[in-house]
């Protein structure tokens, strides 16, 4: 071991010795001539490598918007900040009824530093429509805005804003992601896209092909309910002064193989959040858990598609109770509270390559069904329309994989005054 | 000897908590050691002509972004490509080793950078590639499935895929 320490090290120092500069004389060894070469390969590849960093930043300088920060030199490094971005317009065309309408439906962009090789941060903004005003409806959203730092693949702590890992939608809403030119009834409805909850969480991969995400966060205030048919939708904080009173905790695990998902989620906490926004739920727990199960196959041009998610709110009487309680007072239309909602879809669609195009017919069948608390005495009704069930074709056509004009028609079960022929235009970069 | 197998083995034990954004997997060292094991590889000096480029550009149907090329070749007649391609944002460095008949032996991902799409380092994703040519489509959505949540990087891998084969055929093969 020492002998072999030692003749290592003299290799060294005469291969360090020749590789700056040195002369090849005739008293040079063959060793010698070896360690020179291989110096010299090392330099040399060390070059090529810098130039064709060079080129690549160059050609990708050239390809996106991303601006290169004040201190890092223009040509050789990547930026720290990247700037991405989606949005969608869509246009309706009512079958029954004179409600056509055409929307700039959002406008989004994400902007990411990466402060060094394990910490970065991500954030997503929105603005729905064209004009967002106190006068107009519309939200300008934070929806995202994380620290993440990462120990390893396996483990790594997300703090801030973050996208729930539910469903299949949630966390990958953009256009280019979805066929149909809205994001499905499930998906909106039971499921609340686009979800997001301000806490911790912890997330990594493991094994060949699993990723888990599990983290402890803010949840719903149900004293905020204000719209029972989209479930538990209107009861969402958005990190907005949310209370806190009660919070939640959120569970993740998919795998992942060529061709292949399949994953679920769950999502649990009290939303009385000790009667905050309304002191009717002081000792209510209106728990709200909300689970899911996902799956796609792909296999060659095919893209499967199926979920099913179920929630239940628990006290949905006492609930109703604070809510009349609150219409009463402030004059608004009282409703029954939702206390079980799921719903379910299958999907599939051929994606047919068009030279630098792609065009996919799809198919969508859904169902969701929200089964609100009724209280008959006091007007608290099951609205039926609160059940429906969904057929969607239609085809996505992408005229580059982050740009898609997408046309479908969509026919309601029992809403029929919803049944429309959409068609829409989305970008993601 | 004792005291120094007690020093790497926590040391090794640690190297396994490698960082996850902007991480360097492997070495072009430990690749080549991976890919082709037991030969040696001798860096070669090739750069693309004109006429070379555009027909690599015509077959694989993609731009080739430098004419230098960062290959090597082993005693066997088999070739390793060290080559770059953008994942959304940031780059994506990997290494594709071809056998004497131009068919594909396998590739690994040596830096990946990005909070997504690293599904593509995923072991059986990138099994689909061996024993493909040049004569293969090598095209997402039909010879080669694509992975949830890596839709870009799977897509600009698999171009490189197939440009690189095409380079292999244009201008390296015997």
């Amino acid at each position: 071991m020492k002998k072999r320490i030692l003749s290592f090290a003299v290799l060294c120092a005469l291969s360090s010795g020749l590789a700056h500069g040195a002369t090849v004389s005739d008293a040079t060894t063959v060793e010698d001539l070896k360690a020179l070469i291989k110096a010299q390969q090392q330099e040399l590849e060390n070059i090529k490598n810098r130039l064709a960093q060079y080129e690549s930043s160059r050609s990708e300088q050239r390809q996106t918007a991303a601006p290169v920060t004040a201190d890092s030199p223009v040509s050789q490094e990547a930026s720290k900040n990247s700037i991405g971005g989606y949005g969608e317009l869509a246009y309706s065309n009512y079958s029954h009824g004179d409600r056509d309408q055409a929307d700039l439906a959002r406008f989004v962009l994400f902007f990411g530093h990466e402060f060094n090789d394990h910490l970065r941060f991500n954030s997503e903004v929105e603005w729905e429509h064209g004009v967002t005003s106190s006068e107009d409806q519309g939200e300008v959203e934070i929806e995202q805005a994380y620290l993440d730092y990462s120990f390893s693949d396996a483990f790594n702590v997300k703090s801030g804003l973050f996208l729930i890992p539910l469903g299949l939608l949630n966390e990958k809403h953009e256009p280019p992601a979805y066929y149909g030119v809205f994001r499905n009834e499930v998906e909106t409805r039971i499921i609340p896209t686009t979800w997001r909850e301000g806490g911790l969480g912890v997330h990594g991969k493991f094994g060949e092909g699993f990723s888990y995400d599990i983290g402890l966060t803010t949840g719903f205030d149900v004293g905020k309910l204000d719209d029972p048919s989209e479930g538990i939708r209107s009861a969402h904080q958005e990190l907005t002064l949310s209370n806190a009173n009660d919070l939640s905790v959120y569970g993740a695990l998919n795998y992942r193989a060529p061709g292949l998902l399949v994953g679920g989620g769950i999502f649990s906490g009290n939303t009385g959040q000790n009667g905050a926004s309304n002191p009717d739920l002081a000792d209510v727990n209106a728990r709200m858990t909300l689970w899911d199960v996902h799956a796609q196959y792909q296999p060659g041009p095919f893209d499967f598609q199926a979920l099913y998610a179920r929630g239940s709110l628990s006290d949905a009487s006492q609930v109703n109770a604070a809510l009349l309680a609150a219409a009463e007072e402030e004059v608004t239309v009282p409703f029954a509270a939702p206390k079980r909602f799921d719903g379910w879809y299958v999907q599939g669609a051929y994606r047919l390559a068009l030279g630098d195009f792609t065009l996919a017919p799809f198919v969508r069948y859904e169902r969701f069904d929200i089964e609100q608390q009724q209280d008959i005495a006091n007007g608290l009704l099951q609205d039926p329309l609160n059940k429906d069930s969904i057929k969607t074709v239609g085809l996505n056509f992408y005229i580059d994989p982050q740009v898609v004009v997408k046309l479908d028609y969509q026919k309601f079960d029992k809403n029929s005054d919803s049944d429309r022929i959409n068609l829409g235009i989305g970008y993601q970069f | 000897m004792q005291g120094f197998r007690w020093i790497t083995g926590p040391a090794i034990t640690l190297s396994a908590l490698s960082p996850c954004h902007a991480a360097t997997y492997l070495t072009i060292d430990q690749a080549q050691a991976a890919l082709f094991p037991g030969e040696t590889l001798v860096l070669q000096q090739r750069i693309l002509t004109p006429e070379q480029i555009k027909a690599v550009e015509a077959s694989a149907k993609s731009p080739v972004r430098s004419s230098e090329l960062r290959v090597w070749k082993s005693f066997t007649g088999g070739y390793f490509f060290v080559d770059q391609v953008i994942g959304k944002h940031d780059l994506i460095t990997f290494a594709l080793a071809v056998d004497g008949d131009g068919a594909v032996k396998g590739i690994e991902i040596l830096e990946y950078r990005e909070a997504y799409g690293y599904e593509v380092r995923n072991a059986k994703w990138r099994a689909q590639f061996i024993g493909k040519t040049h004569a293969a489509p090598l095209t997402v959505d039909s010879d080669i499935k694509s992975i949830s949540g890596a839709t870009l990087s799977t897509r600009h891998v698999t171009e490189a895929v197939r440009r690189l084969l095409a380079v292999y055929a244009i201008a390296l093969q015997p």
